[in-house]
């Protein structure tokens, strides 16, 4: 069965500095000191209902927002508002360049995009799905946000130190700052150390203890997914750090078999899109009665595609843009 | 060392010249070089004289060829030898299907009376070629179009004695272009001419020669667009490329892709049956169009079968045995067959020595036929049904007894049968009989009139046809019966 | 909601780990290999038994009706299933709501096979694309440009072929040049030249006989590209209806050199699937096709279809572990070779090779098969 899916997309206005935000619908009047702009698509279909309870759904470190497709759609299709965002100064259509990310940029996206779209759905109940190294800056947003309803973690990562040492071979956290590279790479892609690392230091980013303290002042639900092949996430750490036998409302599920990039293995996937949409369903349609829909394997693909698309013909007018200035800066020294 | 062989130009041998050549890969995977096909070779062609045989009576075109076929006859004839050894190596052939061959080929060129008699058939008078016959109120004579252009087929070399001796009986010259599958049988049959005369103009009027079919070159289009007849033998693809690059006034003789089946009715003799049938899917190995490849049984065939295998384990094994070495293609032909017959159930007979194989379904579900001596059996409650399964894509109806074609030869002529004939004899044409529904002799001359003289009344008409006069005398309605 | 728990265990099913561990699938040790192959073959074979109707069948009155332990049968010997059974569209493991799309082949003679598969089947197609394409290089999606020179997915339609291709725009940032049917050559010569510039690698990924017009165009118009070390052009499904047209590997090879300027042949790779066949193969660095182990082949003899020994040429069998919702054991007509390599691309694995496709068809002289199937 073809379920009619529809994109929106939205530009939402963050200015790093306080956090503060312009929701901007239409026309985006551009401030061109402060404010930067988010991209967000919300994923609808014909059963989500004005009231419908939204979630978003934070993709992880180097990934843009296609990447969460098929759970967007699955979520949608079961009336499920669904929110996705770049962050800044990351992949994707927002602005900036991966090279400049910090966790606290990424904090201020997502705490933007989750205020806007809590703003748009009249007041809290906002459901958040994050990934990886997305899923720390969640926990402290969660810890201090009043608009989060409940939290949904897959390969979370509490310990940032640890797994960045595990993903670059190096821990850059012990270096002085004149000692660090300017750049490093994570999947062959360059990432900006200085910056990163001064707020890592400052925002106290570093170590498993801040996490533990952050989740302690969490009262919503959390419900963690462990790959228990992670090979940059130790297992028995998440456990501590959700420690769901002490509280009533948090679950860990464990997938076994999975390596970090859990996608991967496309069938646990599938089960784990299957479990994430009951547990959303279960905490935002409670009343509902029906049993799961879930879109076929055409749809799905026929969605991620057009989403790739929308993305791809985004980086090919940048890249359009970055010739064009490169040319010219040529034509201007030839001049 | 690679056997090299030749074309023939007008009678003339052509060698592969400055070591150029083309490899024809032949069906026992044997590889023969050849010339190529170049300008040199498009010219010398072109430069044969299509009046020919032009002055050469019927009578001593039909008596050159007996004198070829005596030779023929003779097994100890050298080329007849080298012939059948070729047909051996090169076709895969066994000992007894090449000499089977040889004999057919001597048969065919000995037969004076018959080649008369087909002229005779075909055109209407033995002597049309060579004078003017008077028909009715015409006189009439047959001349040769100019030249005929063969693409001979390669599954039954007896077919390619048939097209080249039509175009020399109706004083064409020859052009045969052979089939990669038998660049023998042309070959011999040319070279055999010049054994009995170099000079003699039935030799000069044939030409034998070899491109790769489908090939577009502006040598093979300066040829095909000279030639006035073609004849196409083969699959589809083949009469589409002769349709589509001849001229539009040039006739072209389609032999196109036919198969054919049998039917057999209650009231045969089941020894001879078998036997019948035997022969008729053994010949050529089933390749030719009029092989037989599906059998209509009325009735329940199971113990017809038990005399069935009998009869094709004689033919396999002492008649007319198969190649002796058959093709990985053929064999995997064969192998599949049987599978898919097993997937669905059907009751399989396979020969221990995988010569022959019977597979009993239902005629709906008969796919990809893989010939080679299969023969798929359809048990049917009466002849009526078969009908279902007929179309113009069939050439032969063999049947038996014959005297059950009466009761539906009609239903297989409306339905597109070209021809009905005794169960066993599939590969004897006999005088008279038509070939893919026409008269072939008659494509390949024109029928020049002579008409009589207005004073020469008109059948049924008391008065000669002086025009003028009759339109003075408004005397045209007198005319009309 | 249920009762709650503190932990829940989701479990993966062995062969997913195996067909989803990506460049793992070629670390597995000859004997392992075997092993695998051995396990997931058999009780793939004992599923469609007890899941596919007709199959069992067959089963039954090829093997004695099912008096013999089926779990014991060498693997060379499980019942083969002859393509053309996959044209009556019954051949089915799943209840027929669970069939995500029917794959048809793309031949233009007769009726086309008709493949139903599931999500499971889909996925560990693209499993097996994944981790051939690991055979290839590892490559992160931002460091990959692909042109797809066949069509796109909507343009595929079911046409199984370039709908595996046009799979390839969910891996990496793709662009296709085939619109309504027509292939946009100059679009597509547009985009190298760009490309030419930039510093990703490229990908072309194409029908053979593309890369060839491509090259035509090239030289009609008297251009050379000379992108080095950073392209692989990446081929699959043959020349099929063009064999008229067909060029020898290495002479296409050689005019990529030319003409696209590759430095290497490994830069040159053949893949191999076909509709009834679960699995995509891929060429290595060395130009051989490496079977991942939940694959069996077997090459056949073309006289009885008994197995041949290794390095043997016959009629190439498969038996696909990773076929779910359709029993994935079929001789096809294609001639071929399977032995075991210790390659010198690292990987030591089984291989085969394809070399040609039988000519079981009427093709010759004055025939014509007898007529399709009622449909
Ligand atoms: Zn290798």
């Amino acid at each position: 069965m073809e379920i009619d899916l529809q994109l929106e997309e939205f530009d939402v206005q963050c200015s790093i500095e306080g956090c503060s935000y312009i929701a901007n619908e239409g026309q985006v009047e551009r401030n061109n000191s402060i404010p930067r702009t988010i991209k967000v698509w919300k994923l609808s279909s014909d059963k989500v209902l004005d009231t419908g309870k939204p979630v978003v759904i934070s993709s992880g470190f180097g990934r843009s927002m296609d990447q969460m497709g098929s759970l967007a759609a699955n979520l949608a299709a079961n009336g499920v508002p669904v929110y996705r965002y770049d962050s800044l100064d990351h992949a994707g259509m927002s602005d900036g360049n991966m090279v400049d990310f910090t966790l606290s940029t990424g904090l201020a996206s997502l705490e933007a995009v989750i205020d806007w779209v809590a703003q748009r759905h009249g007041g809290s109940d906002v459901g958040l799905v994050s990934t990886s190294l997305t899923a720390r800056i969640a926990y402290r947003l969660v810890s201090t946000s009043t608009s989060i309803a409940f939290l949904v973690t897959a390969v979370g990562v509490v310990h940032i130190r640890k797994t960045l040492l595990s993903v670059m071979g190096e821990d850059y956290s012990s270096y002085r700052e004149e000692e660090l590279p300017a750049t490093v790479d994570f999947e062959r892609q360059p990432i900006g150390t200085i910056g990163f690392y001064t707020d890592f230091f400052k925002n106290n980013w570093l170590n498993k203890e801040e996490t533990i303290e952050e989740l302690r002042t969490i009262n919503v639900p959390i419900s963690a997914f462990i790959a228990n092949g992670d090979e940059w996430i130790d297992r028995s750490e998440i456990e501590e750090v959700i420690d769901p036998s002490a509280h009533s409302n948090r679950t860990v599920f464990i997938m076994e078999d999975c390596e970090h990039n859990f996608g991967k293995n496309l069938r646990s996937a599938e089960y784990f899109l299957i479990s994430v949409t009951d547990i959303v369903c279960g905490y935002t349609l409670p009343d509902r009665d029906e049993e799961r829909i879930q879109v076929g394997f055409e749809q799905i693909l026929n969605q991620s595609i057009k989403e790739r698309r929308i993305q791809r013909s985004y980086t090919k007018k940048s890249r359009a843009k970055e010739r064009a200035h490169r040319n010219s800066i040529e034509e201007i020294c030839e001049s | 060392m690679i056997k090299e062989t030749v074309f023939i130009i007008g009678g003339q041998r052509w060698k592969i010249s400055d070591k150029k050549f083309q490899m024809v890969e032949t069906p026992s995977s044997g590889e023969v070089k050849i010339p190529v096909f170049d300008k040199s070779v498009a010219d010398k062609l072109l430069g044969v004289s299509k009046n020919t045989l032009e002055d050469t009576p019927s009578y001593e075109i039909v008596s050159f060829l007996n004198a070829v076929g005596q030779r023929w006859k003779s097994k100890e004839y050298s080329r007849r030898r080298t012939y059948v050894k070729d047909l051996q190596k090169y076709l895969g052939y066994s000992e007894k299907m090449a000499n089977a061959e040889a004999d057919w080929i001597a048969l065919m060129l000995c037969s004076h009376v018959g080649l008369q008699d087909t002229v005779a058939v075909e055109l209407g008078n033995r002597h049309i070629l060579d004078r003017w016959i008077i028909r009715e109120d015409s006189e009439v004579r047959a001349y040769a179009r100019g030249s005929v252009l063969h693409m001979l087929p390669g599954n039954v070399p007896l077919s390619s004695v048939v097209s080249i001796l039509r175009s020399i009986l109706t004083k064409n010259i020859t052009i045969a272009k052979m089939s990669g599958e038998d660049i023998f049988t042309p070959m011999h049959l040319a070279l055999s001419f010049r054994d009995v005369d170099q000079d003699h103009p039935v030799t000069k009027s044939v030409s034998i020669v070899y491109w790769r079919g489908g090939l577009e070159s502006p040598e093979i289009m300066s040829v095909v667009n000279n030639v006035d007849v073609v004849c196409a033998w083969g699959g589809q693809e083949a009469i589409d490329w002769a349709v589509k690059h001849c001229r539009s006034h040039t006739e072209i003789i389609k032999f196109g892709p036919r198969r054919s089946l049998s039917i057999l009715d209650k009231g045969a003799c089941p020894n001879e049956a078998a036997n019948a049938v035997a022969h008729d899917i053994s010949v050529y190995n089933q390749n030719a169009c009029f092989s037989t490849l599906q059998l209509f049984y009325v009735g329940d065939p199971t113990d017809f079968i038990e005399i069935l295998k009998v009869s094709l384990d004689l033919y396999s094994n002492e008649l007319l045995p198969p190649e002796s070495v058959k093709s990985v293609d053929t064999q995997s032909g064969h192998a599949l067959a049987v599978l898919e017959a097993e997937f669905k159930g059907d009751s399989v007979y396979v020969a221990d020595d995988h010569a022959w194989r019977i597979i009993v379904c239902d005629p709906k579900q008969v796919g990809k036929h893989p010939r080679g001596r299969t023969l798929y059996i359809h048990p049917v409650t009466s002849m009526d049904s078969v009908c279902e399964f007929v179309d113009s894509s069939v050439q032969s109806v063999s049947m038996m007894p014959l005297e059950s074609s009466r009761l539906i030869r009609d239903k297989l002529a409306a339905a597109g049968v070209d021809r009905i004939v005794e169960l066993g004899v599939n590969n004897v044409f006999r005088i008279g009989s038509s070939h893919d529904g026409v008269y072939p002799l008659q494509r390949m001359v024109r029928f020049v009139s002579n008409d009589l003289p207005s004073s020469h009344h008109p059948k049924g008409i008391t008065f000669s046809i002086e025009q003028t006069s009759i339109l003075e005398e408004e005397r045209f309605l007198e005319l009309v019966p | 909601m249920e009762e709650r728990k503190d932990k829940v265990i989701i479990e993966s099913e062995e062969i997913d780990t195996i067909i989803f561990s990506g460049e793992k699938v070629w670390r597995h040790t000859k004997e392992e290999q075997e092993a695998i192959r051995e396990k997931m073959v058999r009780e793939a074979f004992l599923y469609h038994v007890d899941s596919c109707g007709e199959y069992r069948d067959y089963v039954g009155r090829k093997i004695d009706n099912l008096s013999v332990d089926l779990s014991s049968i060498a693997l060379s010997d499980i019942p083969l299933i002859p393509t053309s059974a996959y044209k009556k569209n019954t051949l089915l493991s799943v209840g027929e709501p669970d069939v995500a799309k029917w794959c048809l082949s793309s031949g233009t003679n007769g009726m086309r096979s008709r493949v139903p598969r599931d999500k499971t089947s889909l996925d560990r197609l693209i499993g097996s694309l994944d981790a051939g394409s690991e055979l290839i290089n590892h490559y992160y999606e931002h460091e990959v440009e692909v042109l797809n020179l066949g069509p796109d997915k909507y343009e595929a339609g079911d046409i199984w072929f370039s709908y595996v291709m046009s799979l390839i725009e969910t891996l990496y940032p793709t662009t296709c040049f085939i619109n309504e049917g027509t292939f946009l050559i100059d679009d597509a010569l547009a985009e190298l030249e760009l490309l030419e510039q930039e510093s990703s690698h490229v990908m072309i990924s194409s029908p053979p006989f593309l890369v060839m017009e491509l090259i035509k165009s090239l030289k009609s118009k008297g251009r050379k590209f000379n992108f080095g070390h950073r392209l692989t052009i990446i081929t699959a499904g043959g020349w099929k209806k063009r064999s008229g047209e067909a060029v020898p590997r290495d002479t296409l090879v050689s005019l990529c050199r030319d003409y696209l300027g590759i430095e290497g042949d490994d830069q040159f790779r053949d893949v191999f699937n076909q509709v009834e066949l679960n699995t995509v193969i891929f060429e290595c660095s060395e130009g051989n096709k490496h079977l991942p182990p939940w694959v069996a082949a077997f090459a056949r003899s073309p006289v009885d279809l008994q197995a041949l020994p290794e390095g043997e040429e016959g009629l190439m069998s498969f038996l696909d572990a990773s076929a779910n919702s359709y029993p994935c054991f079929y001789v096809g007509d294609d001639l071929g070779i399977v032995e075991h390599k210790d390659c010198a691309c690292g990987v030591s694995s089984k291989t085969i090779s394809i070399k040609r496709r039988v000519q079981t068809r009427d093709t010759r002289g004055c025939a014509t098969s007898i007529m399709t199937e009622a449909t």
